[in-house]
């Protein structure tokens, strides 16, 4: 029997205590096991390497993106820190040049230091790719839908090109989630996740997940992350595993709203930025690596001051960082995601004066349009 | 939440050993299916005679629905009660 991502969202977080019957994973508040066997140690030892609460959760997110093996880290930058870690002195990525201000920053402050060094290539473009490779290249980085201009980059094509050259794909699928984007079937190697949003969605917690498609890279990964160390801690880890259980019913409603609000933002004749509308350069791509266009999106109102007014005016959604939540979040990339960057890097990647980033939640798609339809009028 | 009869000739015990979606346990309206068998968990308090009255048999089985996908709980109800036959 296959199972549909609908129940694999329930199995998966669903495992049943061996000892209580419980049905949901027990927090197993405990950094060290003891061993029954001097010569065999059993399956727990110490918690940094693992704990029996995060295996179930870190067992989760590899079934829902249908890798091999998943970790866990105590935030989305751990993760790809960690996973950029399993490079060495005198590597090269190739990165979008569309990534997270907090990859940005990780790519170019802290990797250098150890030799890393990377490209921002633009990878709607692949003949850009293929012509950036150098001999030291080992991996390109994908974001897709990219944070916060919703650019997409096409999965299967970016990953033939990546592995005739004999790179590892590594892409972020923060903006879909696995229930609606499942890179490693699309040919990436390993997806990194800032679980803080829609996994976890309810901005409570943060939290990072990285699936590998092989036991191979899994080692690798396993490696740093017990070498490392920035694990998930297992409140947070049984908070991940019981909020898994809805992201279905969750993304699908908020994904809905969303791409009915990109309408009515684009029929008041406004900038936007969605991959849900066949407006949208990364339309037809995304449609076909993706079930729907997701639930964020950004708009471009034309200059700082009407996004201050607009900020200003709003009623419902709460005006900060992240995404994913099960409240409409509205943010300004400019001076918030992306503040690493530098005005010259902000202006190449369309992140312009006047763009908001709205992440939508679970209320009502005709009140939020009432909202920011107040929130446009004079 | 719905509660159906398994006919004579099916065996309850059977049935509940057979289930691989849904957990036999008692309480509803979790996000994962349930499935209680009211005269030995919620209503075993209630004297035979006056559960007979009401319909709560050894054979009634009260199912609670989660989120999974309803066609991959519909082929385990049908698999678990082929084979409680
Ligand atoms: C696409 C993307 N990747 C990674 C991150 C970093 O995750 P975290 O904030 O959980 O460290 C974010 C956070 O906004 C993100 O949007």
């Amino acid at each position: 029997m296959t199972e549909s991502d609908w129940t694999k969202l329930i199995k998966s977080t669903t495992k049943i205590g061996p000892l209580s019957g419980a049905v949901n994973t027990p927090i197993q508040f405990s950094s060290t096991f003891h061993q029954s066997n001097f010569d065999q140690f059993g399956e727990s030892d110490y918690a940094r390497s693992g704990n029996p609460t995060r295996k179930v959760a870190e067992y989760a997110i590899a079934e829902l993106e249908n890798g091999e093996r998943g970790f866990l880290f105590s935030t989305g930058m751990a993760a790809i820190s960690s996973v950029l870690l399993t490079f060495g002195q005198g590597d090269h990525l190739l990165v979008s040049k569309e990534v997270y201000g907090g990859t940005y920053r990780l790519l170019n402050d802290i990797l250098p230091r150890f030799g890393i060094n990377h490209s921002f290539v633009d990878f709607s473009d692949l003949s850009a790719i293929e012509n950036s490779i150098k001999k030291e290249t080992k991996a390109v980085y994908i974001e897709t839908p990219s944070n916060p201009t919703l650019a997409v980059s096409d999965i299967k094509k970016i990953s033939r090109l990546a592995h005739q050259n004999h790179l590892i794909v590594i892409a972020d699928n923060t903006f879909m989630s696995p229930f609606l984007q499942k890179p490693l079937e699309l040919g990436a190697d390993i997806v990194v996740h800032s679980a803080t949003k829609f996994l976890a969605g309810h901005s409570d917690l943060t939290a990072g997940g990285v699936v590998t498609k092989t036991k191979e890279l899994g080692d690798q990964v396993y490696f740093v992350q017990n070498a490392i160390g920035a694990t998930l801690g297992v409140t947070d880890a049984w908070l991940l595993l019981r909020s898994i259980k809805t992201l279905g019913v969750r993304i699908q409603r908020e994904a809905a709203s969303a791409q009915a609000i990109a309408e009515w933002f684009e029929k008041s004749g406004k900038k936007v930025f969605y991959p849900g509308l066949p407006s949208n350069p990364g339309y037809e791509i995304h449609k076909s690596q993706a079930k729907s266009g997701g639930a964020v999106l950004s708009v471009d109102l034309g200059s700082k001051e009407a996004a201050r007014k607009f900020v200003e005016k709003i009623k419902i959604p709460v005006f900060s960082v992240s995404l994913g939540g099960v409240e409409t979040i509205v943010s300004y990339p400019p001076k918030m995601s992306h503040a690493e960057l530098s005005a010259d890097d902000l202006a190449a990647d369309g992140i312009t004066p006047g763009l908001l980033r709205i992440s939508v939640g679970l209320e009502n798609a005709d009140d939020l349009i009432d909202d920011f339809n107040q929130a446009l009028e004079d | 939440m719905i509660s159906f009869y398994l006919s004579d000739g099916y065996d309850t015990d059977k049935f509940l050993q057979g289930l691989k979606l849904f957990s036999f346990a008692e309480s509803l309206g979790g996000a994962e299916s349930l499935i209680t068998i009211p005269s030995i968990q919620t209503h075993h308090d209630m004297s035979q005679q006056r559960r007979n009255e009401l319909g709560i048999t050894d054979n009634l089985v009260r199912v609670s629905v989660g989120l999974e996908d309803k066609d991959d709980l519909l082929d385990d109800l049908k698999q678990v009660i082929k084979g409680a036959k």
